[in-house]
């Protein structure tokens, strides 16, 4: 299936564009968009990524399997990101994520079953003061507790 | 000039130059993996790191232009302990495969390791692997064992900045990192096999040349591809008369150190023919009675044309225009060919041969149909890129007596009266006037086959035979007396920077 | 010494984050001044402040602008490092969500100083608040006039995108951001030439952290001699933003002049150490930085005490760690992390990061053996000043500290197989 930016996102593509002196410049975002518009970064995203910024499609696929933020399996609903770096450890990160882990039933690194949840073991979040840290999609939560946690799998806002 | 000093001697050395090839100007050799001349310097792999007087930190040789002044160690006890740890580190997640690498014998690593006896390495943990990357064909002409990459990122840089075509990238990041096409796609540009000649260990080797033989078996000549116009520099690798493989050699104004796919696999004909003794009527024939038989036919009033193919020298080229009346070239066309010089240019040819220019320069005109008047004719013919096909071996006059030079037993060997198996480009001696005018001086690399003679040699009896005076058989004899190379011996050409003006 | 608070006063003030707020802190008055000097007089000031950079090297941040070469026939940028990456670092998140246009302002005045007309700041891309907040930012100021095709009315043009990461620690370090600013994988370059020359888009570029550029605005309209009065020496001035985090009652951002005491920073400001526990180590400036040991930590928070002591302010995040920590969990913590984030580029860094995690992984799960410390202690001289950037030596540091300062710790791993504080990890 090729991938094409629908046309009403048209304006967005070339205001990345020109915010950069190249046109390499805009594939850090692009990508960015990609995962917003598809959820995230398959073969043909890349392909087209490539034939839209006009360099090879290895080069994509390079940038893209560099940075941890580009999604190239299909993540959960809800992509839980657990901090287990060196504050969020000292506040028991390494429990919560073995809590979550036994919870959904997957480890770090993979999806429910039911495409509701997918969960990532991460690095410094930067947020240590409300360390144990979470982000769930987007959104940062911390401290994390238990009844946070119960809160964070049932959908409740925090 | 620049004067530094290097390990404690007074060295002058060019402007511009790079520590490594500063350092290789004078002697001294720096290893390197990840540096390579024809590619931009990444400074990855840290080997070359050398001391510097004044900076406290190592620096990379290969990033470091030389200056003024500089004082550089090469192999202080800083700098050896150094090459210590990155060795270390490179090995200790390359697998021990030497002994069925192909790599084995012109291996970077493997030389540098065997020039310093590292300690034994500390290593007990499990070794990386990439089990999908580990043993494959990544294209048509290169095969990918990645366990054995040592991450020097030439390939890619070659795909990037030569070739242009960009298939091959860094995949994921640091321990994990991979060296891959996107999506399966095959690496397969026409220059892919290049990607295996620089990478410094067995990480991306030939696939037409896996297992075949063990490189110290092979014997190296310096030559140039005959199989197009461009007259790329090569090393002709044989063994037991056998042409195993070519190699490119640098030659930074036609093919810097590169070679296409398309010439540096086109050589299987140079171990084919089937001819080896002279034919007559069919029948095998000694030298002296066809060349006799042929000096006879020549003597008389008959009108000779000789019809050759761009794989003649220069020096045969000559040598017939003063047997034959008339002397015409069948230009043999080939899809366009292209390497890139030093300077970063294409150098195109669409000619299959290596010496179309040479005949230009020789004043022999091409080839379109057989002059009603010629009697005798002296047709060679090359195994590559083909042999004449029965269609053109008709068109030959009917009452035309035909002297072949060929090694092939086809339609002209069967039309010809007489059959003289020659040489083949790799059995003789000769210069070429590549596409572009630069002219070259060409050794045979491998001994001619037993049976077989050269035109030189041939053509002299030849001559003799017919009471004319021959400056032959030697080929620069014969070279001096070309009035378009006037003022050029074979010493002036090894520089391969002779440009013939049109 | 009590100092009024400038790169925190935003912190907890509704709507703080606005134009209008700003404004009426007196925004844009370090813009409006720095229009009517000469680029020269503006880095005259700022080398003048002794203002040194705020990201981990503490580079004195007047003489990197002076490196970019006045004539040049390229484009020239400003580009803020906003990838704030460092474990234990979470300060510059402050200053982005709750005060992005005294970022603006600073590297608007950046700008001004070498003739650019363009900057982008390269936010982490797990920062989405922060990006959301200095978008609307940056286009009220557009709006406004503090950027765009006629700043404040001067004619000139300075615009400033910004520019979301992808999650690489490694795009922290300036050259690894720069080639991730261009597209491409964040492997750093090598240096010489330094992004004064040769930098964003091969053009000259001023890079600088998040803080450092917002103290740029303050010393422009208070001067130089104001910022140098804050500080225990010439050398170490203005204020800094310490992050706080780990065993810690009141974790947390705070302002304090540079030279700051770090156990008084810990005990009075933090609230000291909770549960009745006491300090095993404090990270002074980030997992980069060597550990201080409880008996260290009565020392000025400043570049130069901290350096002279074998470890580093870095970007001021001091991380405390209790004593019901084992220290060799926690170092193989930080090996994983470096092994993870290495770009691949270097032998040593790709590979030694690696080994050492396995060899720690090992000695944490009980499976240590005699010869591994000397063996690690190796493997970390073979990976400091050998590399293209200092994630190598960044790794490779702590590593060194933590087994040499806690020997005894990882001898007890090795000789009993077990953690001598709960028996395995593993």
């Amino acid at each position: 299936m090729k991938r094409h930016f629908p046309p009403e996102m048209e304006s967005d593509v070339q205001e990345i564009f020109s915010r950069y002196p190249t046109r390499e410049g805009a594939l850090l975002p692009l990508l960015h968009l990609a995962q917003k518009t598809w959820s995230y970064i398959d073969r043909e995203t890349m392909d087209y990524l490539a034939e839209l910024v006009g360099i090879p499609p290895a080069k994509v696929y390079g940038v893209a399997s560099f940075y941890t933020m580009y999604h190239r399996k299909k993540p959960g609903k809800t992509h839980i990101r657990v901090c287990t770096n060196i504050s969020c450890m000292l506040k028991g990160a390494d429990n919560l994520l073995a809590a979550l882990e036994t919870q959904l039933g997957i480890r770090a690194g993979e999806t429910t079953a039911d495409g509701r949840f997918s969960l990532e073991e991460a690095e410094c979040l930067g947020a240590c003061d409300r360390a144990p840290v979470f982000m769930v999609n987007d959104d940062y939560e911390g401290p994390v507790d238990h009844l946070l946690l119960a809160k964070i799998l049932s959908g409740e806002p925090s | 000039m620049v004067k530094l000093t290097m390990d404690g001697r007074d060295v002058e050395v060019r402007e511009g130059l790079n520590l490594i090839e500063a350092a290789r100007s004078v002697g001294i050799e720096i290893p390197y993996f990840c540096y390579h001349p024809g590619l931009r310097v990444v400074g990855q792999c840290r080997i070359c790191l050398v001391e510097i007087e004044g900076i406290p930190k190592l620096q990379a040789a290969c990033a470091t232009p030389v200056r003024e002044g500089m004082v550089v160690f090469t192999d202080n006890d800083r700098v050896r302990k150094l090459r210590s740890q990155v060795m270390e580190f490179l090995l200790i997640n390359h697998p021990l495969d030497c002994p069925i690498c192909d790599q084995a014998g012109e291996c970077d690593l493997q030389d540098f390791c065997e020039a310093h006896s590292f300690p034994k390495s500390r290593y007990t943990e499990a070794k990386r692997v990439n089990p999908k990357l580990e043993r494959r064909k990544i294209g048509p002409h290169v095969f990918q064992n990645m366990n054995r990459c040592i991450h020097c990122s030439r390939c890619i840089r070659f795909c990037e900045e030569i070739a242009g075509t960009g298939e091959l990238t860094f995949a994921e990041r640091g321990y994990k990192m991979v060296i891959d096409t996107h999506d399966g796609r095959p690496l397969e540009n026409p220059w892919s096999a290049c990607t295996a000649d620089i990478c410094p260990v067995g990480a991306l080797t030939v696939y037409d040349f896996r297992f075949h033989e063990r490189s110290w078996n092979l014997t190296s000549t310096p030559s140039i591809c005959p199989h197009c116009g461009n007259g790329c520099a090569i090393r002709l690798e044989h063994r037991s008369g056998s042409v195993k493989r070519f190699l490119p050699a640098a030659n930074p104004l036609i093919n810097h150190h590169w070679l296409c796919d398309f010439g540096r696999f086109s050589y299987d004909w140079m171990n084919g023919g089937d001819i080896f003794e002279p034919m007559q009527g069919g029948e095998p024939v000694p030298w002296t009675d066809a060349l006799k038989e042929i000096a006879g036919k020549l003597s008389s009033d008959n009108r000779t044309v000789a019809v050759i193919t761009p794989f003649q020298s220069c020096e045969e080229m000559a040598l017939l225009k003063t047997i034959a009346d008339t002397v015409m070239i069948r230009r043999a066309p080939g899809e366009e060919r292209k390497i890139k010089n030093e300077q970063g240019h294409w150098m195109v040819s669409h000619n299959a041969g290596p010496n179309t220019q040479g005949a230009a320069a020789l004043g022999i005109s091409l080839f379109d149909a057989y002059p009603a008047d010629a009697r005798v004719l002296f047709l060679s013919e090359n195994l590559f890129p083909a042999p004449l096909t029965e269609e053109e071996v008709r068109s030959i006059p009917s009452d035309a007596f035909v002297i072949a030079e060929t090694r092939h037993r086809g339609p002209l060997a069967k039309r010809a009266d007489i059959v003289l198996p020659g040489h083949l480009f790799h059995e003789k001696e000769g210069t070429y006037l590549n596409d572009h005018r630069i002219l070259q001086h060409v050794r045979p690399s491998i001994q001619p086959a037993a049976g077989t003679r050269g035109l030189l040699s041939y053509g002299s009896e030849i001559l003799a035979g017919m009471g004319k005076e021959c400056p032959g058989p030697a080929a620069e004899a014969i070279f001096q007396t070309i009035e378009a190379f006037q003022g050029l011996t074979y010493a002036d050409l090894p520089s391969r920077l002779e440009k013939i003006r049109g | 010494m009590i100092v009024e608070p400038i790169l925190t006063r935003a912190v907890g003030v509704e709507g703080g984050h606005l134009l209008s707020s700003y404004l009426e802190r007196g925004g844009y008055q370090g813009l409006k001044k720095a229009l009517s000097m000469t680029p020269d007089s503006i880095i005259d000031e700022v080398k003048r402040s002794g203002l040194r950079g705020r990201g981990g090297a503490g580079f004195p941040c007047g003489l990197k602008w002076s490196f970019v070469p006045k004539d040049h026939p390229k484009p020239k940028y400003v580009v803020c490092n906003a990838d704030e990456g460092e474990p234990g670092t979470f300060k510059d998140k402050v200053i982005l969500e709750c005060d992005p246009h005294m970022l603006l302002e600073g590297m608007a005045i950046a700008c001004l100083s070498i003739g650019a007309e363009a900057g982008y700041i390269y936010v982490r891309g797990e920062f989405v608040r922060a990006i959301k907040i200095l978008e609307k930012a940056v286009r009220e100021a557009r709006r406004d006039g503090y950027l765009g095709r006629n700043v404040m009315g001067s004619g000139k043009k300075i615009d400033i995108f910004v520019h979301s990461g992808a999650g690489a620690y490694i795009c922290g370090e300036e050259t690894g951001l720069l080639e991730s600013l261009a597209g491409h994988r964040g492997h750093p370059r090598l240096k010489p030439p330094f992004p004064a020359v040769v930098g964003a888009f091969d053009s000259p570029t001023i890079l600088n952290n998040v803080e450092t550029l917002a103290c740029v605005p303050h010393i422009i309209t208070r001067g130089a001699d104001w910022f140098t009065s804050i500080g225990p020496n010439p050398k170490n001035t203005g204020t800094k933003l310490f992050a706080v985090s780990g065993h810690v009652r009141k974790p947390g951002v705070y302002e304090l002049p540079m030279g700051y005491n770090l156990k008084d920073l810990i005990e009075k400001v933090c609230g000291g150490i909770p549960d009745g526990r006491s300090i095993k180590a404090v990270i002074p400036g980030g997992s980069s930085a060597p550990p201080l040991k409880p008996e260290e930590i009565d020392v000025s928070l400043d570049f130069d005490t901290l350096a002279a002591m074998g470890t580093m302010l870095g970007s001021g995040a001091v991380i405390v760690v209790d004593d019901s920590v084992c220290m060799v969990k926690l170092t193989q913590r930080i090996t994983r992390f470096y092994a993870h984030e290495s770009c691949g580029q270097c032998s040593p860094c790709r590979e030694g990061t690696h080994w050492l995690d396995l060899i720690m992984k090992r000695i944490e799960e009980g499976n240590g053996r005699e010869g591994d410390l000397e063996l690690i202690l190796d493997i970390c001289q073979g990976m400091m000043g050998t590399t293209i950037c200092v994630l190598s030596d960044a790794c490779a540091m702590p590593v060194k500290a933590f087994v040499e300062k806690y020997r005894d710790e990882f001898e007890a791993h090795i000789s009993r197989g077990r953690c001598p504080m709960r028996g395995t990890h593993g």
